[in-house]
């Protein structure tokens, strides 16, 4: 029994030895085969490359070579997004003017029906990079049908990039059933909308019970396009219940609020969360609201040393009153935390 | 008379079918974490654009701080540094610290970055050895160097931890050269799934052999040192195939000293790195995931294998036998201070399958493999055991190998088209079969070695001779 189950085993290893050094065989001829047509694929990438250069400097109507280059439409999509991450500008749209005239969107969306996710994603934003008729038609398609989120979420801010924007509604519709919230590309989306209408954004934070990471996402998008006008959104983030939005908000304050919101700053700087508290001293300083710096002085004496640190540095922003508060600390005597953050503020200051 | 040889013979045969049920085991282990590394590589596949990453992720990078510990690194420090200055990412900083080097490596860094002293606000959050100056550069804002008295490598991470004001951070060595666009693939996890992503493992890829210019690799190269090709094999089974593997299982146990990414807050809730052991590196992840499950909040240890990053790999038998002595000394190290949570169904995943796998490997295996390559043809030339048995012992130690050696490498060609020519494929499968006769074992007995050290609570860390980044050809010969 015992010996039968051991010829068993010596059969299986050398069937599978033979099995893997076989197919290692077979993809040694497969990519000796191959070898001709990876240099050709290579050459016919560097000359679409090649092409669109020539197409931004002259900015003639495309050739018949380019209508050919961009047969492929793997090929093609990776050269738009690369040429996009190295060229920007007039150049950079003649070329994009040639590749519209030869229907490039419409060949690089024959990819949105390949089974790889990524060949998908990648495919949706070379068409919003190229634009066009047909690049409308492809990315509404993609937006109305793709079966992930993140592939709406990339179509929907393809569309935006456009021009055309997107149904945000039917957007959030689909984040807030989504399990894990809110995807990272979002980010970029609703920053581009926000800058757009930081109002409509701000109008979406007030609809109800977001996923939190939706809303850090949506306070975060106001924040980075400025949206003063969003203000009264994010002063109720900066007093959510959720952590991590409060977080979000406060940091937010510490961009687009003023002196009227010392009293939400100096509630969090009095938070049990030594996270909220040290963003309260970073918001404090960034808006240089001299009338918390006894609440910034107390928090030096904090058990935390995020929170001593920033609020030293607060208290250094702070112009002549906050440095010389600093120098008042950092002269007191005792071996308590305080005079030794301030110290350290004040030498790393001079230092640099 | 009889009775005793039939009961040395029923001896001999439970020794070999302990021995022989043991291999089967790990070669099963080894061929699930096969397929599914190979499951998610084809379903996850690497970005291959930087482009499309830069569009993606570019305005959602967290800051990251680079530590790098440098002890007596006088030769690398500098083309290192460069390659680091050099990283296609938004926000971040690089601090070197010199860990009381005995050579020139402070003077190289001074000379070559135009460091001056400065002071950086900071607490000791984690235990290190004292500091004794901190240099930045007007000429490269995003560099400081940290000069300290010698306390091992924990000991000048967790300095640069202390010092670190970005919320993430990168533990590299010294001498490992990053790919330019090395942490804005690390942090694409952090960035996917914030809440959950505490750290990020990455695949370390063979240097020797490679072409090198201005910190960049400019030619993929095989060794030409058997060595290190044995090596080259190697690394991809172990960062392909079992980290992948773990990392999806919920289970993986280590992340490279080599290259790490970590939350900077949830290392110093934990403790930072331990300063009294040699493997560091593996310590601090389970300590993690002790840390983690304790706390009851849900988390994630991802891994990516994409390459990463370059590192030397040693090219002598003195100091590859002292790496893996040491490695293993880690291992059992990391496993004994962690014990107690294995096979305990309050660690989840972690407790069941990664501390029950170290302690199949790095426990109870190295001292079996070699009573096993003792014993065993011993017993069958003896006439103790019939030839099925040995054909098993020799299943389960070469033929197993060989598949599993071969079929990583057809994995990583497959996915992640590492090696640009066929003739370095052709090397490499040759290298593939050839490493089960003779690398293997040796790399049991060094273990075994390491096993005895930590038995006998050694804890030096040995010397490996290194060659430096210069601008160098593949045929580059070993000083």
């Amino acid at each position: 029994m015992v010996d039968s189950l051991f010829i068993a085993i010596w059969t299986g290893a050398l069937l599978l030895a033979a099995a893997a050094l076989s197919l290692f065989a077979a993809m040694l001829v497969r990519r000796w085969l191959g070898g001709y047509w990876a240099r050709r694929s290579t050459r016919l990438a560097m000359e679409l490359a090649e092409t669109l250069i020539v197409q931004m400097e002259a900015g003639a109507l495309p050739s018949t070579r380019l209508r050919a280059l961009i047969r492929h439409p793997r090929r093609t999509a990776l050269a738009v997004i690369e040429l996009s991450a190295l060229v920007r500008g007039r150049d950079f749209e003649r070329a994009m003017v040639a590749l519209r005239e030869v229907r490039a969107a419409r060949r690089i969306s024959r990819l949105l029906d390949k089974p790889g996710l990524d060949t998908r994603l990648m495919a949706i934003e070379a068409i919003g990079i190229v634009g066009g008729a047909g690049a409308r038609r492809a990315l509404q398609r993609a937006f109305e049908t793709c079966p992930t989120l993140r592939e709406t979420v990339a179509a929907a801010q393809a569309l935006h990039g456009i021009g055309i924007t997107p149904d945000l509604d039917r957007l959030l519709e689909r984040v807030y059933g989504h399990r894990r919230g809110a995807p990272a590309e979002l980010a970029n989306l609703l920053l581009d909308i926000a800058r757009a209408d930081p109002l409509r954004l701000s109008g979406a934070l007030d609809t109800g019970a977001l996923h939190p990471s939706l809303q850090i996402q949506l306070v975060e998008a106001l924040v980075r396009a400025r949206a003063v006008s969003a203000i009264e959104a994010v002063r109720r983030s900066a007093r959510a219940d959720d952590l991590a939005v409060r977080a979000a908000g406060i940091k937010a304050l510490g961009v687009l609020g003023g002196p009227g919101d010392s009293d939400i700053l100096d509630e969090a700087a009095r938070h049990g969360e030594p996270d909220i508290q040290a963003l309260a001293a970073e918001a404090i300083g960034r808006l240089g609201l001299i009338s918390l710096s006894s609440s910034l002085a107390e928090m030096l004496e904090a058990p935390h040393w995020e929170v001593r640190f920033q609020a030293g540095w607060a208290l250094a922003q702070l112009g002549e009153a906050g440095i010389g508060r600093l120098k008042q600390i950092a002269a007191r005597e005792g071996g308590q935390s305080g005079p030794h953050t301030a110290q350290m503020i004040l030498a790393e200051r001079q230092a640099a | 008379m009889d009775a005793l040889l039939g009961g040395g013979i029923l001896a001999a045969q439970a020794i070999s079918l302990v021995i022989i049920t043991s291999g089967v085991l790990q070669n099963a282990v080894q061929l699930i974490q096969f397929s599914v590394a190979a499951r998610s590589l084809s379903r996850d596949k690497p970005v291959e654009s930087a482009a499309l990453l830069w569009r993606r992720y570019g305005n959602l990078v967290p800051p990251v701080a680079i530590l790098a510990p440098a002890y007596n690194e006088e030769l690398t420090v500098v083309e290192s540094v460069r390659t680091m200055l050099a990283l296609r990412y938004p926000r971040y900083e690089i601090i070197v610290i010199n860990d009381g080097s005995s050579d020139n490596t402070l003077n190289r860094l001074i000379e070559a970055f135009a460091l001056e002293p400065s002071v950086r606000a900071h607490e000791t959050v984690l235990h290190h050895a004292p500091i004794r100056a901190v240099y930045t550069s007007r000429d490269f804002p995003s560099l400081v160097v940290i000069d300290k008295k010698n306390g091992g490598k924990a000991d000048a991470l967790n300095a640069g931890i202390s010092l670190a004001r970005a919320p993430v951070f990168c533990a590299i060595d010294a001498d490992t050269l990053l790919e330019p666009d090395a942490l804005l693939r690390a942090v694409r996890p952090m960035i996917e799934d914030p809440a959950r992503v505490i750290a990020v493992g990455g695949s370390i890829r063979i240097a020797n052999g490679c072409r090198f210019e201005a910190g960049r690799i400019t030619e993929i190269g095989l060794p030409r040192n058997l060595l290190a090709l044995f090596q080259t094999v190697e690394y991809l089974r172990a960062f392909l195939v079992a980290r992948l593997a773990w990392s999806k299982a919920g289970a993986l146990t280590i992340i490279s000293g080599a290259f790490g990414v970590f939350r900077r807050g949830l290392v110093i809730e934990a403790g930072g790195y331990r300063t009294d052991l040699v493997g560091e590196d593996m310590e601090l992840v389970v300590r993690l995931h002790h840390h983690m499950q304790r706390s009851g909040k849900a988390y994630r240890i991802a891994y990516l294998p994409e390459p990463l990053a370059f590192t030397e790999v040693p090219e002598t038998l003195r100091a590859l036998a002292s790496q893996r002595a040491r490695w293993q000394r880690g291992a059992l190290e990391s496993y004994f201070a962690h014990k107690s949570m294995t096979l305990n169904p309050r660690y989840g995943r972690v407790g069941l399958l990664g501390l029950l796998h170290m302690l199949l490997v790095y426990v109870v295996g190295p001292p079996l493999e070699v009573c096993g390559y003792i014993l065993i043809p011993l017993l069958w030339l003896g006439g103790f055991l019939s030839l099925p048995w040995f054909l098993a012992f020799l299943a389960v130690t070469f033929a197993f190998g060989v598949a599993i050696s071969v079929a990583t490498l057809l994995l990583a060609e497959r996915q992640l088209r590492r090696f640009p020519k066929i003739s370095q494929l052709a090397l490499l499968l040759a290298v593939a079969v050839l490493e089960n006769f003779g690398y293997r074992q040796l790399n049991t007995i060094w273990r075994l070695k390491g096993w005895w050290q930590f038995a006998r609570k050694r804890g030096e860390w040995g010397t490996m001779t290194r060659k430096g980044f210069a601008p160098s050809s593949p045929d580059r010969k070993s000083q």
